[in-house]
């Protein structure tokens, strides 16, 4: 028998890619053989799976994912839908799952696991208070305020279209590309990537009485976050 | 039919249970019948800030367990006969009360054929099982902060927590212990600022008044007499009832003064 | 009311500390009234066994007392019963 099973792995997830033709018995057979004898190599770690190369139903996909979990220590999170990029897809899988057990009642308010990459957005209406955290795997628009210990995390960019002085955290799966835009651009912490910026030490500003909005936009640029008033030229360099 | 009102902050020291007292106290003066109930088991004061320390026999824990019935429970004062007091109990802690206990005994209270107008509670500090317990039959929240960044950060979490229990256009703001002083230096945050964050319906700002540390020696809460205090907490009482009532000029040098110069400038 | 006693009217800080003496005595003890009318009932058993005493005119309380250690004062059952006569012990 040829290659049956076929496995390709990163650091959160494997693709198990699987000949077409076999009978799926044989095929049990095969994913078995060939994860016992790689189980140490992927040790405890968890992980999301996914499959290629057939068509499989979700029982199937189900009795494959046991059999994986049988012969080896990994702790399988999900199994994922190829569609697109597939590392930001399992990284920010097994991040959200992780993460969804660690919440309290009432403080998260919104969770985005459909990956639509940057260009999508959710649309957050009202005020995020503190304690709120608002995830999500494509882009984010707060309609309203971030206040000071509201939390949002998005694998995409962030635009606040109100006050925002809570914690950001954009690009969350390593794009550097990601952008934070908001009206009043007063954050406890920003992070883009893997770039952190925190507000300064000093005593907050007084508000300008004449209660202008500024538009502020905050990137990442040569390993640094900057934060400059947003004007159509910068609005010409952003990538999406 | 009886609404259920508590006084929560999520910050120790804001002025809960002086609120509770005064409002309830300022409520029953407007010829409303008014039940007061601590929910800080383990921590009672509200008894103390009402000057009805010695009176307790029975408490909030022995009616959910069943001890005795709710009215041997209930406190009144012959100063203001419209006004009950249920106290919690000093040697329990708030693990002697459920969410559920909670809101049996306001449906009792509720289905009371005398009738009570509002049943208040005061909250106590934290998020945990006493907050759980205080909001849990509540139709309307009053949250209290004061015009400080920490009892803000914890007011707006209360805030976003209440929403998620349904209380969400059910709550007003008081902004307690203003110093106008202060504020128009710039040392304080305004109301406006206050505001600009929490973002609710502001029923009523108290000042900072002396006369509040006096009356709570004396346990005669001081609603509805001559000081500044004492004039906002009864225009928070109208406006619970539903009356509009224009905001006290917080500069004025107090009640007397104030009324004096009203008189003079054809009113306000 | 002597013109003294205007001039000493008690202020409400006074007042405070006198009421917060016999409440936290009274929480540091746990005694409530029920409990304080059974020791009363029973100190009343006991001494009349020894003693023909005026049930009416006893006082009992808890309150508060002077001692060395402790920051000054500790709770203590103070108890005052008249006597109207002794019994005659029969030997």
């Amino acid at each position: 028998m040829s290659n049956t099973v076929i496995i390709k792995g990163n650091k959160h997830g494997i693709t198990v890619v699987l000949n077409g033709d076999d009978s799926f018995a044989d095929l049990k057979n095969s994913v078995r053989e060939k994860f016992r004898q790689s189980a140490a190599f992927f040790g405890k770690a968890d992980m999301a799976l996914a499959f290629e190369g057939r068509f499989l139903s979700e029982d199937q996909q189900i009795q494959l994912m046991e059999i994986i979990q049988e012969e080896t220590e990994m702790n399988i999170l999900c199994i994922v839908d190829l569609d697109k990029d597939r590392d930001a897809l399992f990284e920010a899988a097994v991040k959200t799952q992780t993460e969804l057990q660690e919440e309290m009642p009432g403080t998260t308010t919104a969770h985005n696991n459909n990956a639509g990459g940057t260009s999508e957005g959710l649309f957050y209406k009202g005020t995020l208070r503190s304690g709120q955290v608002l995830e999500s795997e494509t882009s984010v628009i707060v309609l309203g305020d971030v206040n000071p210990g509201g939390r949002i995390i998005s694998a995409g960019n962030v635009i606040v279209l109100g006050s925002l002085r809570g914690n950001v955290f954009a690009g969350a799966n390593g794009d550097e590309h990601a952008f934070v835009v908001a009206l009043e651009m007063n954050p406890m912490q920003i992070k883009i990537a893997d770039v952190i910026a925190r507000s300064s030490d000093s005593a907050p500003k007084k508000k300008s009485k004449n209660k202008g909005v500024m538009p502020k936009i905050s990137f990442v640029e040569d390993g640094n976050i900057y934060i400059e008033e947003l004007t159509s030229d910068i609005l010409e360099d952003i990538r999406i | 039919m009886s609404e259920v009102i508590v006084v929560t902050s999520g910050k120790g020291g804001v002025g809960k249970t002086t609120t509770t007292a005064n409002i309830g106290t300022g409520l029953a003066k407007l010829g409303k019948k008014v039940v007061m109930i601590d929910t800080d088991t383990g921590l009672r004061n509200l008894d103390v800030v009402l000057g009805l320390e010695n009176r307790i026999v029975y408490n909030l824990v022995d009616v959910v367990e069943g001890n005795c019935r709710i009215k041997q429970a209930l406190i009144t004062d012959k100063r203001c006969p419209k006004l009950y007091l249920l106290p919690t109990a000093q040697t329990r802690d708030k693990s002697a009360v459920t969410p559920e206990q909670m809101i049996k005994l306001l449906d009792e209270l509720k289905s009371d054929p005398e009738g009570f107008d509002y049943i208040i509670l005061d909250c106590p500090a934290g998020i945990e099982q006493g907050f759980q317990n205080a909001i849990a039959g509540a139709d309307r929240a009053l949250v209290i902060t004061t015009p400080e960044v920490s009892a803000i950060r914890d007011a707006d979490r209360i805030v976003g927590l209440l929403d998620a229990h349904g209380l969400k256009d059910h709550e007003d703001l008081i902004v307690n212990r203003i110093r106008m002083d202060m504020v128009n230096r710039g040392e304080m945050m305004s109301i406006e600022d206050v505001n600009d964050i929490l973002q609710l319906n502001v029923i009523g700002a108290v000042p900072d008044d002396e006369n509040i540390v006096v009356a709570t020696n004396k346990g005669q809460p001081l609603v509805g007499d001559d000081s500044l205090a004492g004039q906002a907490y009864m225009n928070i009482c109208h406006r619970i009832i539903g009356e509009e009532v224009p905001f006290l000029d917080l500069n004025g040098k107090g009640g007397f003064f104030k009324k004096l110069s009203a008189l003079f400038k054809g009113g306000k | 009311m002597s013109l003294l006693d205007l001039f000493k009217k008690k202020g409400s800080g006074d007042v405070a500390k006198d009421r917060l003496k016999l409440l936290l005595v009274s929480d540091r003890a746990n005694c409530s009234p029920e409990v304080m009318e059974m020791i009363k009932n029973d100190i009343i058993k006991v001494i009349s066994k020894y003693m023909v005493i005026d049930a009416d005119g006893l006082d009992i309380q808890i309150t508060s007392t002077e001692s060395d250690t402790n920051n000054g004062s500790v709770p203590a059952l103070f108890a005052n019963i008249p006597i109207k006569d002794m019994r005659n012990s029969d030997k």
